[in-house]
């Protein structure tokens, strides 16, 4: 019943936009009958309703003309939440719309050139782009023109949201380039100055990389910011087998010295014995190993010098005992088997790291935990050796 | 529903230690060392904070202030835990400085839960995780 009514409204609708002259030249084409019906169609087709409601406001009045006056410039009383929803509504619905009837083309650079040097407009596009599968290896040209002067440092620069909306646009386009089979468009990217922009690049490129293969890009990955080693160990940590992805972030950090603990978190959450698995491998192999380093570090006159050894020795265990923690805590918590750790208090020569399974067994909240900590902590020859 | 971290929009973040660094780092009071020069400055890694659980309430827009930490989240997802960690120096070559350590800080978990009746994602409980994240800062070297 209710299609009868839309369908006829919605005709009426177009046949006024007939009449009356469209809100822009460059983006509306005066469709002819046939392309009317089609219009209607698609319009009809569009599941979501906002989206529906967005793409015909904008094509009976000059919406489209306003919303692109409303981005270039902040004004109060702006409803930005709006500004967003309406411009997500534009991106999914006019990709929808036959061409010629409406000129996407026109649309996209219309609301690009609309950001360059302005944050306002920016922000709004950019939240609005996410997620949204909307550009392909063409606009590459339109998306390298919002290029902000900075990337890695945008806030210090003041184009934060215009360095977002580039990476979100980049996001979009490198992946269908490769997939449309132009990854030599994307190649070039592994090396540009922008640690955010490289990885980009690296994950639409290598998106389904083997474990074996991925560990040859060990030292690109060493070249990648913080944020960005941060980013693929989680994306590794997510998209792997559990003790595989283990493996990998294993080899990551004793290479870099990277503190990627939310990446083994994500790892210790969806199976906790490949953590506990890495800890069995961390302790048997280090403490055989360890002893001379540690005892150096120890026998150093530096305290500095000295924490800084004891911390890069200790940096995967760390982390590796934090991830188990984490799993056994929350809402998902899982049943930790406490043994290993408790070795780890008992023998581990690195003094950082036997009080962090002291504290880690002190605050695991399970009386088991305390009643082995406070066993440790009694035994005569218990030492935690100062430095 | 899961969601990649690049999706969350954004962390406003209040930190105090990179403060604390940006004072510290070569302050001109501190008394610097004497004997062979390691070659060693330090560079600030930022504090971050990754979901490591989401899904479960969709409706879930949150606001959660506490512990330095403000947090904004514009998705309809509510995180069940955040994983904190805190700004922590990196040492890395640098000619004629070394570095004196100051302190080490703990990363922090946060839980969440689905507060259905409200349809919010209300904070439940914090933990401190035991690794440390050291704070060095640098200091030129005298011969």
């Amino acid at each position: 019943m209710r299609l009868l009514i839309i369908i006829p409204a919605l005709g009426c609708v177009f046949a006024m936009c007939l009449f009356k002259k469209p809100p822009s030249a460059e983006n509306i084409i005066a469709p002819n009958a046939s392309t009317q019906q089609n219009i209607v169609h698609r319009i009809n087709a569009i599941r979501v309703p906002i989206t529906r409601e967005a793409v015909v406001s904008s094509l009976k009045s000059d919406g489209l003309m306003m919303f692109l006056q409303q981005l270039q410039g902040a004004k109060a009383g702006m409803d930005t939440a709006a500004l967003k929803s309406q411009c997500r509504a534009y991106l999914v619905g006019f990709k929808q719309l036959p061409h010629p009837a409406h000129s996407w083309s026109a649309f996209l650079h219309d609301l690009f050139a609309s950001c360059i040097d302005n944050e306002f407009a920016a922000e709004i596009v950019a939240m609005a782009l996410l997620g949204q599968n909307v550009l392909d290896e063409e606009d590459l040209p339109m998306v390298l023109d919002v290029r902000p002067i900075n990337i890695d440092n945008a806030a210090t620069h003041r184009c934060r949201w215009q360095a977002m909306l580039f990476i979100h646009a980049l996001s979009i386009v490198f992946p269908t380039a490769v997939v449309n089979g132009h990854s030599e468009l994307v190649l070039p990217f592994l090396d540009d100055s922008s640690s955010q922009v490289r990885y980009t690049a690296f994950t639409a490129l290598y998106p389904n990389q083997s474990a074996s293969k991925f560990l040859a890009f060990s030292d690109f990955y060493g070249n990648l910011a913080h944020s960005e080693q941060k980013l693929l160990a989680e994306k590794i940590a997510e998209n792997y087998p559990a003790h595989e992805a283990a493996q990998i972030l294993k080899t990551l950090v004793n290479q870099h010295k990277v503190q990627i603990l939310g990446a083994f978190c994500k790892i210790a959450q969806r199976d906790h014995s490949a953590i506990e698995l890495l800890l069995y491998a961390e302790f048997d192999i280090f403490t055989s190993e360890q002893h001379s380093a540690v005892n150096e570090a120890l026998a150093s006159r530096s305290r500095t010098t000295t924490m800084l050894e004891l911390s890069n020795e200790g940096i995967l265990r760390q982390q590796l005992l934090n991830a188990y923690f984490v799993s056994g805590a929350g809402e998902n918590a899982q049943v930790l088997n406490l043994s290993v750790v408790e070795w780890i208090a008992r023998l581990d020569n690195n003094p950082l790291i036997k009080q962090q399974a002291i504290d880690f067994l002190l605050s695991i909240s399970q009386e088991e935990g305390e009643a082995i900590a406070n066993s440790i902590m009694g035994e005569k020859d218990f030492i935690i050796k100062h430095f | 529903m899961k969601k990649s971290t690049h999706l969350v929009p954004l962390l406003i973040g209040a930190f105090c230690a990179p403060l604390a660094a940006a004072t510290l780092l070569q302050s001109p009071g501190s008394t610097p060392p004497a004997g062979k020069c390691p070659d060693m400055g330090v560079q600030m890694v930022d504090a971050t904070f990754t979901p490591t659980q989401m899904a479960a309430c969709e409706f879930g827009f949150l606001h959660y202030e506490g512990f330095g930490l403000d947090l904004t989240w514009e998705d309809p997802v509510c995180p069940l835990s955040v994983i904190w960690e805190p700004a922590y120096s990196s040492v890395v070559a640098k000619p004629n400085m070394t570095v004196k350590h100051v302190d080490n800080s703990h990363a922090r978990m946060f839980e969440f839960v689905c507060d259905k009746d409200e349809e919010v994602c209300r904070h439940s409980a914090s933990h401190e995780l035991p690794g440390f994240y050291p704070f060095y800062i640098e200091l030129p070297c005298v011969y």
